[in-house]
Parts: C-alpha cells; structure tokens; sequence
C-alpha cells in the first residue's frame, strides 16, 4: 500500500511560500469568488500574504488550514478573531491549532459572528495605505 | 444602518473615485479606489446572510479546492 506522510502531501500541494500563496490565492476566489472577483493581482497577492501569516500566528501549518483560515478573513472580516469569543477559541490551549479553528464553528455562537463582521476592519488589509 | 443601506451610498463613493482616478492617477487616488472597492465588496457580501452559515462554507470550499490538488 502507498504511504504518504503529511510532510510529502504538504510538498505536493505547496512545496515553498510562493507556492502556498498561489494555492491560498486560488483557493479564496473558490471560496467566493465574487469576494475577490476584478482585483488586481499585487493587491489581491498582497492580502493573501497578510491571510496566511495570519494564519501562522495561530500556529496553523497545513496549508488546507491556512487556506480555510484565510477563506474566513475574505468572507467575514480580516480581523474575525480579534472578536472575544472567537479569540477564546483560537487561544484554548487545550486543542491542538486546528482543532480549536474548526472548533470556531461549534463553541461560538452566531452572535459573535456578527459581532465580528460589524468590526471590519480594513487597515488589517490595507496598513500601508491608511495613511491616504 | 444594515449592510444592505450602506451599499448604494459606497457604490456612488466608488464610482466617485473611479471618476476622480480617470482624470488624475495618482497612487493615492488609487490606494484609496482599492481601499473604498474592497469595502464595497465586504459590504455587498455581509448583506448576504448569516455569517456562520457563510464563515463555515467558505472553509468547506477553501479546504476542498486546496485538497483537491492531492486527489483530484
């Protein structure tokens, strides 16, 4: 039977950060694609960049993960897990990163969803261009 | 204001912009159409609906079309 370990299947679908960039790119406009739909590439590219080390900083390493984590930053809010009850979650150290990311969607109430839409903010994409 | 009331008045800023952008390109203009566009589109896609709902399809599709590229 044919192994393959989580390192080579992390290779096979992105092998270096520019290849992570283009899967998480790729896998935002599938997402939503109206979300992203007509961006520029630098700006798009730029974003995406800001996603996934975003991402990282909830020490998520896949790159499914990451995609998914950055997914939610395109469809609800940048700054979705600063919202209180969202950042308990990321933050409960009694899961391993990914399981408390998905968990998001069992121990957060949709309340706090909506909270954390409302809190868009724009300057998580955009930091160099708040001064315009 | 609800998402779905904002969106009329952001278009018209939009397009104010993109107005002002034609005649005068400057890169301020331009990180301000990016930063007013982008706005736009979180306000035009917030108006669709619950944001859980939405927050946890779009993680479906993200990880499907990421681990896809392994098994097609």
């Amino acid at each position: 039977m044919l192994v393959i370990r989580q390192e080579q299947m992390q290779a096979m679908i992105a092998g270096d950060e520019t290849q992570l960039e283009s899967v998480v790119a790729d896998a935002v406009r599938a997402a939503n694609p109206e979300r992203v739909k007509d961006y520029e590439k630098d700006v798009l590219d730029s974003m995406v960049k800001t996603a996934v080390a975003r991402a990282k900083s909830h020490d998520l390493s896949k790159a499914e993960d990451i995609a998914a984590f950055a997914a939610v930053m395109f469809e609800i809010a940048p700054n979705f897990d600063e919202q209180r009850d969202i950042k308990l979650v990321l933050n409960d150290a009694h899961f391993p990163p990914a399981e408390r990311f998905y968990q998001l969607f069992e121990r957060v109430p949709d309340d706090a969803w909506a909270e954390a839409e409302k809190r868009y903010d724009e300057l998580v994409w955009f930091p160099s261009r708040s001064a315009s | 204001m609800g998402y779905q009331d904002q969106i009329v008045p952001q278009e018209d800023a939009v397009k104010k912009l993109t107005d002002e952008y034609a005649v005068k390109p400057t890169p301020e203009l331009k990180a301000k159409l990016v930063r007013e566009t982008d706005l736009l589109r979180y306000l035009r896609n917030a108006a669709k609906g619950v944001p859980k709902d939405r927050a946890q399809k779009a993680v479906t599709r993200a990880k499907r079309f990421v681990l896809n590229k392994i098994v097609p």
